[in-house]
């Protein structure tokens, strides 16, 4: 059976507010009352809005929000395997970001992702990237080390050559 | 109530206020310019920079920043037929028709001249509303205040939708909001609810991080889907002579000005409405204004009075912050970024904004009002210039954005597990788009949880059920009753109509 997305995050949110009631029954009264009575609520449509979901032969396509919405296939003009392509190309971006600064920490990771990123994902020159990497690094020092003060991890990786002994 | 007007006005006259309102205007207007990156958006990015501001000099930033953006959404609407902002699309209609008639000049004289009439007007209702919002804010007790709460969460779930199932969508939402909201230590027994034995969560989830990754992530994976840079190929608009005939125009059909400006407080006073249905009702309005077949046919194909309809709806901004401040319900989602911005500057508001914290409201007004001035000012020396930011191509603008995520995300609390957070709620913010949950119900719900806890707590342990029987409770109800009732009855009245025709 084919059970379309927003089916799956509805009964998912059965599940979660399902969950908080059951985790709220061993509470106090004072601190139970309100989660218990969000949870009956939410639950209750979730349920309605699952069962719509999966007896109504198609999908309600006349509900929208108002909102900002992410391009499609049919907005640009291009295959719906192109367009999943590129969502996950920048979920595999948005990862190696966070991987970087792991790793190497915030001071490194910004300049050297900023590089690989407009170097493989954006296909830019190297000067123009050289430059942009150093205007992003000197954004980041010159605000958040040198005027705020914040404190920032070195990564992983110095963590583990400190532990070695390597670096002091 | 004059001497805090006073105070309003010189607590923004400090150099310090003055270049955060600068620096947020030319945010703003940056923002505004770049189709790829919402005004909401931005504010959440910006929200990590308040920290260690002074409330006047944090909201002469953010409000600065925000007030501006529609303003200079609408250039790009007008020059290349791209609207800035999700809410300048009306500004397209007669805009770009007439820069391609090669009166960009003309079109950007009168929206721009129409945009400050508007926000002027808004700055105004805002201020002759306090005296009168002031005292019916300070008779409202817990249950009261609870059930204002409902009935704005009502409102945005029903009206941030359309179709059959908006308003179950939008209570959805909203529920999983206040679910979020109960993670960490709880205020009435102290237990610790859903921290899973994480230390980092006994606080709750971290304001910045959620509306960081909820609002900036899925335009990231926008502007990847697209491909391509922000204005594409497009030609640049002609900037020619003709901005002073533009201004003329406005004041030349200065009523229709201000009733469009009156029609965008109205729409920014309601909750989850928006600044794009202001824009449209305007620009209705304005096209109601033509007397004769010809006139009217004329709309659509570069009649100034499209220009300046849509461009006067920028009375929103004052007619928004209006139950933002007196009650803490937000008109839209970027209302309810600020009233994050609230909270962590430590202010709660409500009945405190029109007592202890009345200069501060009263600087909301001037700080709408001058920001638009500079904006409006600075717009026709450098709009050619600006206009050029829209050709920058996508992908170094997701590096540049997708930065800022990381680095506002982290900056909270110097915690990995902010970005880590940050992460997870932008994902959530990608699926909420994709499958058409309205964001804003969450986000107020999320937002308002911990308060919305305490009211409720209060109400039941004070005055067990007998609280749901006061008489502003009941009618508070009903409204609460026919804020959610209204998309039904609208739809019943649209379809007997068509009916009969």
């Amino acid at each position: 059976m084919n059970i379309a997305g927003r089916t799956w995050m509805s009964i998912t949110l059965m599940l979660i507010s399902g969950g908080v009631f059951i985790n709220a029954l061993q509470w106090p009264v004072k601190a139970a009352i309100f989660p218990m009575t969000i949870a009956v609520f939410t639950f209750v449509l979730a349920a309605i809005e699952a069962f719509l979901g999966l007896h109504l032969k198609q999908n309600d396509k006349e509900t929208s929000t108002m909102d900002f919405k992410v391009a499609s296939a049919e907005d640009l003009d291009i295959d719906e395997a192109t367009v999943r392509k590129r969502v996950l190309g920048i979920f595999f971006w948005i990862f190696v970001f966070f991987a970087l600064i792991l790793l190497v920490g915030f001071s490194v990771a910004v300049p050297l992702f900023f590089v690989i990123f407009l170097k493989i994902y954006g296909k830019e020159k190297w000067t123009l990237t050289i430059i942009l990497a150093a205007v992003a690094w000197a954004f980041f020092y010159g605000l958040f080390i040198w005027l705020l003060h914040l404190p920032f991890e070195d990564g992983w990786i110095m963590d583990g050559l400190r532990a070695l002994g390597i670096f002091s | 109530m004059f001497e805090a007007f006073i105070q309003g006005l010189i607590m923004i006259l400090t150099w310090k206020s003055m270049l955060y309102l600068c620096i947020g205007v030319v945010l703003g207007f940056a923002v505004g310019i770049l189709p790829g990156l919402g005004g909401g958006t931005t504010l959440a990015l910006m929200l990590p920079f308040i920290y260690k501001m002074t409330p006047g000099e944090a909201f002469c930033f953010l409000l600065g920043m925000h007030s501006v953006v529609q303003t200079a959404g609408d250039i790009t609407s007008i020059l290349f037929g791209i609207p800035g902002e999700a809410a300048t699309v009306a500004m397209i209609v007669d805009g770009y028709p007439m820069s391609k008639r090669g009166e960009a000049g003309r079109a950007l004289g009168a929206g721009l001249s129409a945009s400050l009439v508007g926000v002027i007007i808004g700055a105004l209702v805002l201020l002759f509303s306090i005296p009168i919002v002031r005292p019916l804010v300070l008779s409202l007790g817990s249950p009261e205040m609870l059930m204002v709460v409902l009935l704005g969460l009502t409102c945005i779930s029903s009206l941030s939708g359309q179709g059959k199932r908006a308003l179950l969508l939008g209570l959805m939402s909203a529920g999983f909001g206040f679910i979020c909201s109960l993670i960490g230590q709880d205020r009435q027994a102290g237990i610790l609810r859903f921290t899973f034995g994480q230390l980092y969560l006994w606080n709750g989830l971290p304001l910045v991080p959620v509306m960081v990754g909820f609002f900036a992530l899925p335009e990231i994976i926008d502007l990847a889907v697209r491909g391509t840079s922000i204005a594409g190929d497009l030609p640049e608009g002609k900037l020619t002579a003709g901005v002073w005939d533009g201004v003329k125009d406005t004041f030349r059909h200065f009523g229709m000005t201000v009733r469009c400006a009156l029609i965008g407080v109205f729409i920014g006073i309601l909750p989850g409405l928006g600044g794009g249905v202001a824009q449209w009702l305007s620009y209705a309005h304005a096209k109601q204004s033509a007397k004769t077949p010809e006139e009217m046919a004329g709309f659509g194909r570069g009649d100034v009075r499209g220009v300046i309809g849509p461009g006067a709806s920028t009375g929103k901004e004052g007619g928004a912050l209006i139950p933002t401040v007196a009650f803490g319900i937000p008109g839209s989602s970027a209302m309810a970024i600020l009233l994050g911005a609230f909270f962590i500057m430590g202010i709660v508001p409500g009945p405190d904004m029109l007592t202890k914290y009345l200069p501060l409201t009263f600087s909301f007004v001037w700080i709408l009002i001058i920001a638009n001035i500079i904006t409006v000012a600075a717009s026709f020396f450098i709009m050619g210039y600006m206009a050029k930011l829209t050709l920058i191509r996508g992908s170094i603008m997701i590096a540049f954005i997708l930065f800022l995520c990381f680095i506002g995300a982290y900056a909270e609390s110097n915690s990995i597990g902010d970005v880590v957070v940050m992460l997870l709620f932008g994902w959530l913010g990608y699926l909420m788009v994709i499958y058409d949950f309205p964001r804003a119900p969450f986000l107020l719900a999320f937002i308002l949880g911990k308060m919305v806890e305490t009211y409720y707590y209060i109400s039941a342990t004070r005055y067990g059920f007998d609280w749901l029987y006061r008489p502003k409770v009941v009618i508070i109800f009903a409204l609460v009753i026919l804020a959610g009732a209204y998309p039904f009855i609208q739809n019943k009245l649209r379809f007997r109509k068509g009916g009969v025709s």
